[in-house]
């Protein structure tokens, strides 16, 4: 078990420092919002079938879009995309979008961006497969700020009511949004009760422990379901983690500075 | 026009198995009860919302369903403006959009209600399709297109009677039909529930032969320019009459058409001016300078 998690750790250091090195490449883009999904990410994608047939694999959506850049990093990792490709960030043409766009990145079955919409998506998705008896599930990464939206609770209701059991919510709760913390600004308040009485199961974990992570995705198997992963917005970079700053690049020559440093120094 | 509109859906069911109806708690109005009566597994209540009904559709056009979403236009494409955006034309989903109560039609509910900028909203967006049926011709022509299409369609449907044309000479075009004598000097232009204003205007001249012909496009995105342009070349004068705010509708796209081409004609354009209120359906279209009296002021 501990050989089998430290082969976890190493692979999500390695996609760290992609998503570092892409980030450094375009001086744009959402390093915070990138770093704090890896563990998410890896888990589902190691033990969970990702895939673009929705007819026989499992489906990934970010609705949180802006945190691409792991999702990216990850394709470079396993090596279904090229490793040149960590240059490619942002770049006119590009298939790696400044947000998920499936017309340029083909292994995607959505696009994302604007906040909230690809709950609602993932809940159609999810009753179209239970309708084809396909028996495939759909998991969706949701941010705490997109928590905000209220089409996310529109999701639920639906996703409850309609007994979407093929359906995963997972929040990266980071505690962080652009303007500043999540309590300061829209405070989420008991956010696990609040989706227990939308009729949603629901359980919280530290989004950064594999064991955890993978307990509670199986355990949200068969049934309408939400993991809270709490988790810190930069993770794995000293300098970033826990600072709202860097949600996004918005000073691209401290990025040049801090990304280089820390890519000679740390990784 | 709703009840064509089901029974028409309900036919194409039939050759479409793939279609299931969403609709926004509107299901006796928009009459897709009637399909969830026939068909209760292909049939979606998403209650009052809106924004996630677009967004659960796009989820089912990706599972290989052909989703037919139904709500009145004022709520749906101002709310869900950026779902049908995001989750079906930028994607480029088969998803087929069905605004109810296009216009005034549903007169007394108030200006809320009046779905006076659906138009302006939609045809800002790439890749949909837009259908603004007059008759139960044009409704069942709507809805084989946007069943045939791999784009998204949004379908405008008045909740008043389709216009039902008797002797006029009707002549059918890819976008528009031709009612009445073409080579007339003053051509009507107009859409959807208008059509039913001209005919009334057109049917006022009982001793004499009407001194105007009318163009009723059901398309809204017009794909047979050339012969349009062609018959507004041979025309004087135009009155464009719309049930839509005078920016961003029918008289926006027919003066982009003659800017473009350099058609030189008169254009009198009769749309909504302002925000509506309400009151009975002939009273606010006089009212708001739509309804066929006004049309034959202009004519006269």
């Amino acid at each position: 078990m501990k050989q089998h998690l430290k082969e976890l750790t190493r692979q999500a250091t390695e996609i760290r420092k992609l998503i570092l090195k892409m980030l450094l490449a375009s001086l744009s883009g959402h390093p915070g919002s990138s770093l704090s999904l890896v563990e998410i990410i890896v888990t589902l994608f190691r033990y969970h079938n990702i895939g673009k047939d929705i007819r026989a694999n499992n489906q990934l959506i970010l609705s949180k879009g802006h945190g691409v850049p792991a999702i990216y990093a990850y394709y470079i990792h396993a090596g279904i995309l090229p490793a040149s490709m960590v240059s490619e960030l942002r770049k006119g043409g590009s298939p790696l979008q400044g947000h998920p766009d499936e017309r340029f990145f083909p292994h995607l079955n959505y696009c994302s961006g604007s906040l909230g919409i690809n709950a609602g998506m993932a809940a159609g998705m999810a009753k179209g497969i239970l309708k084809r008896k396909w028996g495939t599930r759909v998991f969706t990464i949701l941010g705490d700020g997109e928590m905000q939206e209220g089409q996310v609770w529109e999701a639920f209701m639906f996703v409850s009511h309609n007994n979407l059991t093929n359906l995963t919510y997972i929040i990266d709760y980071n505690k962080l949004q652009l303007d500043g913390t999540v309590d300061s600004i829209m405070s989420l308040g008991k956010l696990a009760d609040k989706i227990r009485a939308f009729g949603l199961q629901c359980e919280e974990v530290d989004g950064h422990d594999y064991t955890q992570l993978e307990r509670a995705v199986r355990q949200s198997a068969g049934v309408p379901s939400c993991i809270i992963a709490h988790t810190t917005k930069g993770k794995g970079v000293p300098q970033m983690e826990g600072i709202t700053e860097w949600h996004s690049i918005h000073d691209p020559e401290l990025a040049r500075t801090v990304i280089s440093e820390v890519l000679e120094n740390q990784f | 026009m709703r009840n064509a509109y089901i029974e028409a859906l309900l036919a194409y069911k039939e050759v479409y198995p793939e279609i299931c109806v969403l609709d926004g708690d509107c299901s006796r109005s928009t009459k897709t009860a009637m399909f969830k009566k026939q068909y209760p597994d292909d049939f979606i209540n998403v209650g009052i919302a809106e924004q996630n009904m677009v967004s659960i559709a796009a989820g089912l056009a990706r599972c290989g369903y052909r989703p037919v979403l139904n709500s009145f236009a004022s709520l749906l494409i101002s709310r869900a403006c950026e779902q049908i955006v995001q989750a079906v034309c930028l994607p480029c989903l088969p998803v087929i959009i069905v605004g109810h109560y296009a216009g005034l039609s549903a007169s007394m509910e108030g200006a809320p209600h009046h779905a006076i900028s659906d138009l302006g909203i939609i045809s800002s967006m790439p890749n949909i399709e837009i259908y603004t049926p007059s008759t139960e011709i044009d409704i069942d022509r709507s809805l084989c297109s946007a069943l045939s299409s791999s784009v998204p369609s949004y379908i405008r449907l008045s909740k008043n009677e389709a216009a039902k044309p008797h002797n006029i000479p009707i002549c059918m075009y890819e976008s528009f039909a031709l009612y009445g004598k073409r080579q007339k000097s003053t051509a009507v232009v107009t859409m959807g529930g208008m059509l039913v204003e001209c005919l009334k205007a057109y049917d006022t001249y009982t001793r004499e032969e009407p001194p105007f012909c009318i163009l009723s496009f059901f398309k809204f995105k017009i794909t047979d320019r050339t012969e349009l342009c062609d018959f507004l070349r041979s025309c004087v004068r135009l009155v464009i009459l719309e049930d839509h705010y005078i920016s961003g509708g029918l008289g926006t796209m027919i003066k982009n058409i003659i800017a473009d081409e350099g058609i030189k004609t008169n254009i009198v354009h009769l749309g909504i001016k302002g925000f509506t209120e309400t009151g009975e359906f002939n009273w606010l279209s006089e009212k708001m300078g739509i309804g066929y009296r006004s049309l034959l002021n202009e004519i006269k």
